[in-house]
């Protein structure tokens, strides 16, 4: 039958007879998301709170078991060959991407009532809409994973790392929020922490304990400008990125040639200038010498971007246009710290951005640190966070990884193949 | 090897990819004529590699840190990919449009060299950063074709004049652009573990891709349902692009998107 025909029969077909195709399939979807919404209303607790283990396991295991003995002893049901069908997959995948997009255009905060949020537009992530999205996407692909990929061959292995794969991200993800913990810690520096702190300020002990030794900031070499002395802005015809301050080199900004005589990264007011200093506190500063290309008249002097302790300091170029040291951006965060475990020695290590150790289950992340000092922070904070379902969502990561590899090397050959059949 | 080696490495490879996927257009054939282009694209290749290599020994660090930086590894791999689909696929299509894509990162290279030197904040300061940029800007740009495609189909049929043909090379252009678009996703997922601690957390910026990906999927899926249906694919793939727009730009204007640690200003 062509598809011109197919979709005369649909036209004059009865809703809800057999096979289910996709008015049927769009309607489930919006039942669904109706119960979806209907729970949240009734419910007086907002959202759903995955439970830890071992209750989300064994909601997996029941879901994985269900799934498994209706593809064994009911595969060739009318349900259970709709749900597995393209009609249950695009309407499935359709109100799945419904949800998150209501997801990217409201915003989300928790806490706030009325209506809307207590239907749950407001804590999506958590809402029994994602949830019924999730059951309907992970049932209708659980069916055809079974059906398509059973018995296991060559000829099956990107359908099975692409569907099986995905699946696992899904459900692993989702049942592993109950057992998901991402804490803070406050590390304050000589002081040994065995504890870290949640959202809602609950502590938990735990097992191990930090010392934090040292927190330092690394930074890129300060930067010059010329700004208007009134409002701190940028001057207008500066265009691009504005050059770094280092000791002997020579540029150019709108108007003016500028040589770097000296550059002290760290530095003390000592009189009329500075001197290299590494007492806490002391901000970069650097003598120029200022040549105005139209006049030809030349200034010199300091310039510093100052720091919570020392004023900045800049030279008056007249007009009310001042150059000056713009604060230098980070490179690094380091935190120095010593790791007690109950086994173990104890060990020193570095954390710092995109390098987290790794500590008896948990996973050490740099956060932040007391902003008021900057780089003379006694304090660093810690995100510690532990997630036992981490391998089960990487095999299906690595599935997937491997599954579009997959498409990338027989791309259109899945078709010819298909056309050819 | 420095910087300033930059021009005779990039305008040479730029010379031998230009060349090598002219003269695979040009008629004719013959095993000497066929061996060319393959010749002048494997040549380009390797001396960009070489000088990547090159710089990233004399740095002593990736050479991955600053926006320059990371241009030169789209244009390699941009090169480089262009070759190896052309070698499977033998699209010819395909090989001039990743080498026009790549010309425009070594160009930028060339004209703006003073944005070398740009810094950049810690987080992006991780391996996974190049290549979720790169698969991403390369998936992008194979659904940007489909895009192409699509419209051209959408006009087409409009006067019913459409030919299978056509949906045929949409159909490849996503099947290609998705699987990139997979890995970048997944790139950024592992990337976001490394660096925030969590690899999902329904931030917008996510939430836009995770939709842009999902759009692509129902494509596919509803292409494979119904090979002999076009008009509701070509018009899902023009939306599928508008909802990448959103994900790539317009998820910064989004009222969701406040205090998203996505979005670099
Ligand atoms: C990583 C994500 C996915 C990829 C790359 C993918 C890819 C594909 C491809 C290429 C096909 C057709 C080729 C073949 O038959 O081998 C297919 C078929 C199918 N997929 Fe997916 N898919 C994905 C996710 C999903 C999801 C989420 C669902 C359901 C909710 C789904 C349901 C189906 C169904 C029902 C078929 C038709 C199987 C048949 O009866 O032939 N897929 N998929």
């Amino acid at each position: 039958m062509s598809d011109k025909n197919k979709s005369k029969v649909e036209k004059g077909r009865k809703m809800w007879s057999d096979p289910w195709r996709y008015r049927e399939s769009f309607t489930v979807a919006l039942l669904l998301l109706a119960t979806g919404i209907l729970i949240e209303l009734v419910t007086p607790h907002p959202g759903v709170t995955v439970p830890g283990f071992p209750a989300n396991m064994f909601t997996g295991m029941v879901f994985i078991t269900t799934l498994v003995f209706l593809h064994l002893f009911y595969r060739k049901s009318p349900l259970v060959k709709w749900l597995s069908g393209v009609p249950a997959a695009v309407s499935s995948i359709t109100l799945f991407s419904l949800v998150a997009l209501l997801l990217g255009i409201i915003p989300q905060r928790g806490g706030s009532d009325g209506i809307f949020a207590a239907a749950g537009f407001t804590h999506i992530t958590n809402s029994w809409m994602i949830v019924m999205a999730q059951m309907y996407v992970l049932a209708s692909l659980g069916l055809v994973t079974l059906r398509r990929s059973l018995p296991l061959n060559w000829k099956n292995a990107g359908f099975l790392l692409n569907h099986a794969g995905l699946w696992i991200v899904i459900a692993g993800a989702s049942l592993g929020t109950g057992d998901l913990q991402r804490l803070k810690m406050d590390l304050h520096k000589g002081e040994t922490i065995w504890y870290g702190y949640d959202a809602q300020n609950r502590t938990y002990e735990l097992p191990f304990a930090v010392r934090l030794d040292n927190f330092h900031i690394e930074e890129y070499p300060p930067k010059a400008g010329i700004f208007d002395g009134r409002t701190g802005r940028l001057a207008d015809d500066i265009r691009g990125d504005l050059p770094h301050i280092y000791e002997g080199d020579e540029f150019t900004l709108p108007g003016y040639r500028i040589t770097v005589e000296k550059f002290f990264p760290s530095a003390w007011p000592d009189g009329e200038g500075f001197m290299q200093s590494d007492e806490t506190g002391s901000p970069p500063a650097a003598k120029l010498t200022v040549t105005s290309s139209g006049s030809g008249e030349t200034y010199s002097g300091w310039i510093s971007c100052g720091s919570f302790l020392i004023s900045p300091s800049y030279i008056m170029l007249g007009n009310n246009m001042v150059l000056a040291m713009t604060e230098p951006q980070t490179r690094r965060y380091i935190s120095e710290v010593r790791i007690y475990t109950q086994d173990d020695e104890p060990e020193d290590k570095i954390i710092e951005v995109n390098d987290a150790p790794r500590v008896s289950g948990w996973r050490l992340y740099q956060f932040s640190y007391d902003t008021s000092r900057g780089k003379w922070s006694e304090l660093s904070i810690l995100e510690i966070v532990r997630d036992p379902w981490l391998p089960v969502v990487y095999t299906g990561i690595f599935m997937l990884l491997a599954g579009a590899l997959y498409i990338l090397w027989l791309g259109k050959d899945i078709k010819t193949e298909k056309s050819k059949e | 090897m420095e910087w300033t080696n930059f021009p005779f490495f990039g305008v040479t490879t730029a010379l031998l990819w230009v060349m090598g996927s002219a003269i695979v257009w040009f008629p004719g054939s013959g095993r000497i004529k066929n061996a060319i282009p393959h010749m002048l694209i494997i040549a380009g290749i390797a001396l960009f590699g070489f000088f990547l290599a090159a710089l990233w020994i004399s740095l002593g660090r990736a050479p991955m840190r600053t926006l320059g930086e990371t241009r030169l590894w789209y244009a390699f791999f941009l090169g480089a990919i262009g070759y190896i689909a052309y070698l499977r696929w033998r699209y010819k299509w395909f090989l001039s449009y990743s080498i026009m894509m790549s010309l425009v990162f070594i160009i930028i290279n060339l004209v703006f060299p003073e944005n070398f030197s740009k810094t950049l904040v810690p987080a992006l300061q991780s391996p996974w950063f190049v290549p979720h940029v790169i698969v991403y800007i390369f998936g992008y740009a194979l659904l940007g074709a489909a895009t192409l495609v699509s419209v051209k189909g959408l006009y087409l049929d409009y006067f019913r004049t459409f030919r299978k043909s056509l949906i045929a090379l949409s159909d490849n252009l996503v099947y290609l652009g998705f699987a990139f678009l997979t890995l970048g996703l997944l790139f950024g997922a592992i990337w976001a573990k490394e660096a925030w601690g969590h690899y999902w957390t329904w931030d917008p910026k996510e939430t836009w891709a995770f939709v842009t990906w999902l759009a692509y999927l129902l494509y596919i899926h509803y292409r494979h349902f119904h090979p002999s249906r076009v008009r509701t694919p070509l018009w899902m793939l023009s939306c599928a692009f508008i909802i990448l727009l959103i994900a790539w730009f317009g998820v910064n204007y989004l009222p969701a998107a406040r205090g998203s640690i996505h979005v670099y200003t």
